[in-house]
């Protein structure tokens, strides 16, 4: 493996848990969160609160248009482990919620210390990926049932 | 850029109220050139931190003075020394700001940087639009109201003086003096110097006139 790829690996791997957090419902993250040990901690940007343009394509094709405005909350911390390695965690999460934020900084820079990684993943990450995961079907089945199949229609009219 | 951001230093502790107060230390500075302002503790929360892997890369004022006048659309030129990675991304980091290599708009240096070439490049604007001129910000080693062993006197007259104030500078070379002196028949093109030096501040802008000067034994 060059070590191209596993940058490409790690920061997928860190995509996906930002990915996790930044979905994972409140009352999860707080338990998750709340636990962890404060004077490691030490703030490099303090939650702010601030505005990002949200761009869409329709159809996923054609020209990017302007969606609007969507209000974002965002947080860096950095973490010093018990040996002294040094990591910097963000959070950004749709909203205004400063300490939903810095919870998931918080998370994301443990993840980033091999010594809390496997565990964090074991108990935080997968538990949280699975919960979002069944949202989803459960949205996606309830959305399901009302589809409508205009193909039906459009094979009546063709000869 | 070599830093990353495991290796980020601190900004205001407060942003918003940090910025705020330096804003307005700032603002006092300028309106009474050559009187020394105190940086207070509210303002600086958060740059003087007990941990000294999270302290700026720059000095306490410098930190704040850059931190509150600089944005993404504020272009800086970090002058020699003050120009390292660690700088550049501390500033990226915290304002968005980017350092350009020509001095347009902003300079920031340390005393013992300064000289004829970064001084002649500064930009000193126009008749039409004197707010061009370059604002230079520098660090240096003494600042005092008091004569100062070692530092340039000088006698500064102008808006915003009664009648004249002494300020001692100490780190700034005697040629950087007489350039700023022979800018004062430019007016209202110039250069606004700000001076800062640990939590201090004082503002030497282009309307003030430098009448004598001597360095003290």
């Amino acid at each position: 493996m060059t070590n191209d790829d596993s940058e490409t690996a790690q920061q997928q791997a860190r995509q996906h848990w930002l990915a996790v957090l930044a979905h994972a419902p409140r009352e999860l993250l707080e338990r998750h969160a709340t636990g962890l040990a404060d004077e490691a901690f030490a703030r490099l940007r303090a939650p702010e609160i601030g505005l990002t343009m949200v761009r869409a394509r329709i159809g996923n094709q054609g020209d990017r248009f302007n969606v609007g405005d969507a209000t974002v909350t965002r947080c860096v911390v950095r973490h010093r482990a018990a040996d002294g390695r040094l990591a910097a965690g963000v959070g950004y999460v749709l909203g205004r919620d400063e300490a939903r934020a810095e919870w998931i900084a918080r998370l994301d820079a443990l993840l980033q210390q091999p010594a809390h990684h496997a565990a964090l993943m074991r108990e935080v990450i997968e538990p949280l990926a699975a919960e979002t995961a069944k949202r989803r079907a459960a949205a996606a089945a309830l959305t399901a049932s009302s589809r409508v199949r205009f193909d039906t229609l459009a094979s009546e009219v063709t000869p | 850029m070599s830093a990353t951001l495991a290796d980020m230093r601190a900004g205001f502790a407060d942003p918003v109220h940090g910025a705020q107060q330096t804003f307005r230390v700032l603002l006092g500075a300028m309106a009474e050139p050559g009187r020394l302002q105190i940086l207070h503790d509210v303002a600086t929360g958060g740059l003087a931190a007990a941990d000294p892997e999270m302290r700026p890369p720059v000095g306490i004022a410098l930190a704040a003075t850059l931190l509150t006048l600089l944005d993404a659309d504020t272009p800086v030129h970090l002058a020699g020394a003050l120009g390292n990675d660690d700088a550049r991304a501390w500033l990226r980091f915290h304002t968005g700001a980017r350092d350009v290599p020509a001095a347009a708009g902003m300079t920031a240096a340390l005393a013992r940087d300064v000289d004829a070439a970064l001084w002649r490049a500064l930009d000193l604007g126009t008749d039409e639009a004197p707010q061009a001129g370059a604002t230079l910000i520098v660090e240096v080693d003494a600042l005092s109201e008091q004569p100062l062993a070692g530092a340039v006197a000088l006698k500064l007259r102008g808006a915003g003086i009664a009648t004249s104030r002494d300020l001692a500078v100490g780190g700034l070379p005697a040629g950087f003096w007489r350039w700023r002196e022979s800018l004062q028949s430019e007016l209202p093109r110039g250069v606004d110097l700000i001076l800062v030096c640990d939590a201090q501040v004082a503002a030497i802008p282009r309307s003030t006139r430098i009448e004598s000067e001597g360095e003290n034994p």
